[in-house]
């Protein structure tokens, strides 16, 4: 047997191109099966933690609840409207409530979202005896008007640090010179990484932000057209309840009331999941069509090889080979094609996810970590097995029934 | 070892549908030591004869038997199994597997045959390139090698299992004549040593003064070779061939 896999492989050495191609396209069938599902895990992983570190209510205007969550919590999106900063005060006056934090989006630095809020976000916690998710590693936090406190991704991507000035700009994507407000906002401290996306923002003051619309209620900011025409308006609320029997409370009072709602960031992101578990099948089907495609590669150049190997085939049958030896050994040689390509699309597969989680984590912030999934593993090994045997069973067929005498002595 | 044909013919349809009988040998009987010169003009039916002895040709009528064993009578795996382990076959293109190196080509009939323990292979192997002077070609490739240096890797592979019965089809065809002296001594003195029956098909004349028994194929029949006019070679007990001559 180990006589009969040295004979395979020198076999396949002799034809590099005709093993190495079939070998890459299954182990590119299996690296994109390997990528889709090792990104939706970190996707969701990286949500998982990104979404809900706190435990709160997202608190906002009447809508989809779901980019509420995305625009609060992930900062992807657009705000959904907003709400009138009083809910704020009614809800920071609620003993049912330990933590509310004012939540006032709409410009942007650079693409990094400006956040108005107050010191209450400073407070946010992952539970209660954990420290506060976001601690100061340089300079201090705003306790003026126009001072702003950088995210440490924004500060490192927009190389600002605490003495430097900025002027930000309309909207929550990168603006043109002409979009910036007039007004000038200094750095006063810089966050330490928290691994969430609020590390690609940019903190100041609520006035502030509502300062810079007064002074542009006619400009189009999402934030400007809040209810009646006031700018003292806010995008979100997060509600830190006392124990889940307030926040079921609140979230109950909020599904009946009319100007706002709450939304339990799980739950919304729940849908989420649904939306890339389906992303994922899609992919998975192009997986599967691309292994397809692979089975037929490998087919045909097994087809090839063994057309072009006939003689050698008739060779050792006439040595002494049998025809279950050389269509054991033709399967063989199929068999490693394909688990070459099984190990070729796991490298590439899991690299290319650590790339694009990598690119993805970095504009958006959130943490997309990869993981070895093992419970892939089962069918990433049985599908290019099954694969192999499919694809080399007519081309060893073919090496069964070759003709030793014909192919030896064909006159 | 005894190897029979009895009543052994073949035929074949040509591409108009006409019956061709290119093999007829009413009895031969070769046994252990024997070596032979078996000389034909191209078409005399050489080569089909030693398929059949082989096991790789199922001759249209008669019977091959090496000793109470009839090579036809068993299932095909059997037979391949026998020839794996009781033939020995020098080609006359050689048909070394290019992908393998001269030792692995030894070594292959023994994988095949399964006679000796698989780590003995290569030791086995690496003697009788050895022996065929190619000790230090054992890592070559076909290609990397003279055409006299692939007959003797050949005839290595062919002896590797040590068969009861060596077929050597031209061996010499391709050599010059010092490089054919070699070969030839080779290949009788290993057969010699193994007590093995050897049958050269050959039209070199040269080679006639090495063998005892020297047979014309002619139009697939046997017949004694007579060296100089007049004079019969003696026919041996264990050959039947004169009885069938008409």
């Amino acid at each position: 047997m180990m006589y009969d896999l040295g004979i395979s492989l020198r076999t396949l050495r002799a034809h590099p191109l005709q093993s190495l191609i079939p070998a890459l396209i299954v182990g590119l069938a299996v690296a994109l099966s390997v990528a889709v599902f090792a990104l939706g895990d970190g996707v969701r992983q990286g949500i998982i933690r990104a979404s809900d570190p706190f435990g709160v209510l997202v608190v906002g205007p009447k809508g989809d609840a779901q980019q509420l969550v995305l625009n609060s919590l992930l900062l992807q999106g657009l705000p959904v409207g907003t709400i009138p900063v009083e809910i704020f005060d009614v809800l920071r006056a609620d003993p049912r409530v330990r933590l509310v934090v004012p939540i006032a989006t709409g410009d942007n630095l650079s693409g990094a979202p400006i956040i108005g809020t107050d010191a209450s976000f400073f407070e946010l916690r992952t539970n209660i005896n954990a420290p506060p998710a976001f601690q100061i590693a340089q300079g201090a936090l705003f306790t003026e008007d126009f001072q702003a406190v950088l995210g440490s991704l924004a500060s490192n991507q927009l190389g600002l640090q605490v003495g430097d000035t900025f002027r930000g700009a309309h909207g929550l994507g990168a603006s043109l010179a002409s979009d910036l407000h007039e007004n000038v906002y200094t750095i006063v401290g810089v966050l330490a990484p928290s691994n969430t996306p609020f590390d690609r923002a940019v903190f100041t003051t609520i006035a502030s932000i509502w300062e810079v619309h007064a002074e542009g209620m006619a400009e189009t900011a999402a934030f400007a057209a809040g209810a009646e025409g006031s700018v003292e308006n806010l995008t979100s609320i997060l509600v830190s309840p006392v124990g889940f029997v307030e926040q079921n409370q609140l979230w109950q009072e909020f599904y009946m009331a009319t100007d706002a709602q709450a939304a339990f960031p799980g739950q919304e992101l729940a849908g989420l999941f649904d939306l890339l578990s389906q992303g994922e099948r899609i992919l998975s089907i192009v997986g599967y069509l691309v292994l397809g495609i692979a089975a037929l590669t490998v087919f045909l150049s097994m087809y090839n090889v063994t057309i072009s190997r006939q003689q050698e085939i008739a060779i050792m049958r006439s040595l002494g080979g049998s025809r279950a030896s050389v269509f054991r050994m033709i399967i063989t040689e199929t068999l490693i094609i394909t688990l070459l390509g099984a190990v070729i699309g796991r490298v590439i597969g899991y690299a290319a996810a650590v790339i694009i989680a990598s690119v993805f984590s970095g504009s958006s912030a959130i943490p997309v970590p990869i993981r070895f999934l093992p419970s892939l593993e089962p069918l990433l090994w049985l599908l290019p097995v099954v694969v192999g045997v499919v694809a080399g069973l007519i081309p060893a067929i073919n090496a069964y029934q070759v003709d030793v005498v014909e192919r030896l002595f064909p006159t | 070892m005894i190897l029979r044909l009895d009543g052994v013919s073949h035929t074949y349809r040509t591409p108009t549908g006409d019956a061709r009988t290119v093999l007829q040998i009413d009895e031969w009987t070769l046994a252990s030591g024997d070596h032979v010169l078996l000389r034909g003009v191209s078409g005399s039916g050489k080569t089909t004869l030693f398929n059949i002895i082989a096991g790789l040709l199922r001759p249209t009528q008669g019977v091959v038997a090496c000793d109470q064993t009839v090579l036809y009578n068993l299932p095909e795996a059997q037979r391949d199994r026998f020839r794996a382990r009781m033939i020995g076959y020098v080609f006359q293109n050689h048909y070394l597997l290019p992908q393998l190196t001269a030792l692995e080509n030894v070594v292959m009939p023994m994988a095949f045959a399964r006679k000796d323990a698989p780590k003995t292979w290569s030791d086995t192997a690496l003697s009788l390139l050895d022996r065929l002077g190619l000790r230090e070609f054992a890592a070559y490739r076909p290609s990397q090698l003279s055409t006299g240096q692939r007959l003797r890797v050949a005839v290595a592979r062919a002896l590797a299992v040590r068969p009861p019965v060596l077929l050597a089809d031209e061996p010499t065809a391709a050599l010059d004549p010092e490089s054919a002296v070699v070969v030839m001594d080779l290949l009788q003195r290993l057969c010699r040593e193994n007590d093995a029956i050897l049958i050269v098909a050959s039209h070199d004349p040269a080679l006639s003064d090495r063998f005892g028994h020297v047979v014309n194929l002619r139009a697939g029949k046997l017949s004694n070779e007579h060296a100089q006019a007049g004079q019969a070679l003696p026919v041996q007990a264990v050959f039947s061939v004169e009885s069938q001559i008409q």
